[in-house]
């Protein structure tokens, strides 16, 4: 008996087309006196000790002059304008992240 | 700048590029992160700390005095599956206070750096030439075409 077959449609999870971001803040002169934000996704609890090291680091070996913590309200969530515009205003560069 | 762990690296490239960031510069921290002495949070940041600056600002010259186990910036998306080969041998070395830092890839040649942590039991671990094989075996079992590793072992004069 012959067997028939038809083909089957695999699907791809990926969009068509990738949209195209902004563009990319330019890398900074140098750290000394600049402002650094660490933008934490609030995975790591009670706090981030990776950033609270990283920050202490970058003032005392590159000599950064401040350093601001910011969070966003849960990690799976964006961060809103009310702590995104704060570390646009007085931020030099912004580090993201952590989790795991 | 993100800072990521080395588990996340393809979640991270499907982020950058579904975005529409490609270029966005990422490090990758050591993984896991969560449960950590505060010792080893130390040890995993230094191990960054080198490629963070350079990632904010394109040099190196700017982290003067760093005392960070690694000597060199390190290519990590391109090592990440190497350490990721490596765990378990890490996991080992670290019940005797050691572990493992890949620190370049050229062409089949794995380099490698032995990391003494607080509490080391320098005896405890494999010899040079012992620790070498098990790195190898340990990439040959992954898959990865690694025909030569070099060790720096700081028991090596």
């Amino acid at each position: 008996m012959a067997q028939t077959s038809s083909p089957f449609v695999v699907l791809s999870p990926q969009p068509e087309f990738f949209p195209r971001g902004g563009g990319l803040a330019p890398r900074l002169e140098a750290l000394r006196g600049k402002t650094i934000a660490f933008l934490d996704n609030n995975k790591l609890q009670p706090h981030n000790r990776y950033f609270a090291l990283l920050g202490d680091w970058l003032k005392a070996r590159a000599g950064v002059k401040e350093v601001i913590y910011a969070q966003k309200p849960f990690f799976t969530r964006p961060a809103r304008d009310e702590v995104l515009k704060p570390l646009m205003a007085q931020a030099d560069a912004v580090i993201t992240g952590l989790g795991e | 700048m993100c800072i990521i762990t080395e588990a996340f690296l393809t979640i991270a490239q499907a982020q950058q590029r579904a975005l529409g960031y490609p270029d966005l510069p990422f490090v990758m921290l050591e993984h896991p992160v969560a449960v950590a002495t505060d010792t080893e949070v130390e040890h995993k940041v230094a191990m960054i700390y080198d490629e963070c600056v350079e990632k904010l600002t394109g040099d190196l010259q700017a982290a003067p005095g760093l005392a960070a186990p690694v000597s060199q910036p390190v290519a990590m998306q391109q090592n990440a599956p190497h350490m990721e080969a490596l765990a378990p041998l890490r996991n080992m070395l670290k019940h005797d206070g050691a572990d493992l830092q890949v620190t370049g890839l050229e062409a089949s040649t794995l380099h490698v750096q032995l990391l003494y942590l607080d509490g080391v039991c320098v005896d405890c671990l494999p010899e040079h030439v012992q620790l070498c094989d098990m790195i190898h075996e340990a990439c040959q079992a992954a898959g990865a075409p690694i025909t030569t590793v070099l060790l720096d072992d700081p028991r090596q004069p």
